[in-house]
């Protein structure tokens, strides 16, 4: 069962990247850019990452995707537009690929998938498995279980303390609870970040008006 | 685990099939005599004036930008609101800094007039 529901949300999301980059019409490729969004969120939720994946939702769904289509919109005469470009950087652009899925690899492999046991006198210890043996997505038996968020804890958490995900509440409450106690300084940095890209968007986007033109405009409005 | 979000696929199983079904419902059971009249494009009874392929106004691209940056501080809030009683009146103290400065950036929004609609 979770096998099927991973292929599908992986079939959504590779369906979805394709027909974003072979689609002529540029809103079309943005409207399949939706689906490869929703796509990955489903994935975030199967590796037991639901803050992320909420987040996935919530930005790139609700956002950046409403934005993009703002671009397509905003721009005249973008349907006329040819959007496939030359094919003269192909083999730069196949080694690039193979490259990237490459260091891809690598990290799939290299990746150590943790997940609670309960041993023999009822203790529940951390497994430390390699990707390379029989924990492969794919083969589902042990790599659903809190994979992703256990793998992480070592390097950033306490690793002798193991929680489980048990409840509704999810990654959320270890991830609030992180913001506020080890990573405040990160926290309140992100706010400052946030607000250099808002005033960085504000004047980029925001062209002053010069006083010729402010003095039209008087003229117009009265 | 993934049982938690049977309810959320239920949900979304229903919202695409009402939307689905809604948006085609006339379709299947009205009455089709096209005319002349009835496929020209409806705009509020106007007779219909340029192209579809409308250029937007270029505010909008501003107020959805915006937007998206004050959501991503939204997302912010929800680990914060569940660890809110655990952590009490510092939790709250470090959200007032939080969104204080992000407050100082909308006022400055407001004082530039990205957000006025001239």
């Amino acid at each position: 069962m979770f096998d099927i529901i991973f292929y599908i949300f992986g079939a959504i999301t590779v369906g979805g990247a394709l027909v974003t980059a072979f689609a002529r019409n540029i809103v079309y490729a943005a409207f399949s850019l939706l689906f490869t969004f929703f796509g990955i969120a489903g994935l975030y939720i199967m590796a037991n990452a639901d803050f992320l994946a909420v987040t996935q939702l919530l930005v790139y769904v609700g956002g950046i995707l409403i934005l993009l289509i703002f671009g397509v919109m905003l721009t005249s005469r973008i349907g006329t537009v040819d959007i496939r470009v030359g094919t003269g950087s192909r083999w730069v652009a196949g080694i690039m690929a193979l490259g990237l899925f490459a260091i891809l690899c690598a990290a799939f492999f290299g990746t150590a998938a943790t997940h609670t046991e309960k041993s023999a006198d009822g203790k529940s210890q951390v497994v430390t498995s390699w990707a390379t043996h029989a924990t492969r997505p794919w083969s589902g038996s042990k790599w659903n279980q809190d994979a992703t968020t256990e793998a992480l804890k070592p390097k950033y958490g306490a690793p002798d303390e193991v929680k489980s995900n048990e409840g509704s509440s999810g990654t959320s409450v270890e991830i609030g609870t992180l913001f506020l106690t080890d990573y405040l300084l990160p926290f309140e940095v992100i706010s400052v970040l946030i607000l250099v890209s808002l005033l960085g968007a504000t004047m980029i986007a925001r062209k002053e008006p010069t006083k010729e033109e402010e003095a039209i405009a008087e003229s117009v409005s009265v | 685990m993934l049982t938690n979000y049977i309810p959320l696929a239920l949900m979304m199983m229903v919202a695409i099939g009402f939307g689905v079904i809604m948006a085609n419902l006339s379709k299947w059971i009205g009455p089709r005599k096209p005319s002349r009249e009835k496929l020209s494009v409806y705009e509020s009874g106007m007779v219909p004036i340029g192209t579809t392929h409308e250029r937007v106004s270029v505010k909008y691209y501003i107020v959805a930008m915006l937007f998206i940056i004050f959501d991503i501080e939204i997302v912010f809030l929800y680990p914060w609101a569940v660890t809110f009683d655990k952590i009490g009146a510092f939790a709250l103290g470090e959200m007032f800094l939080f969104i204080g400065l992000l407050f100082i950036g909308y006022i400055y929004v407001v004082k530039k007039g990205a957000l006025e609609w001239d």
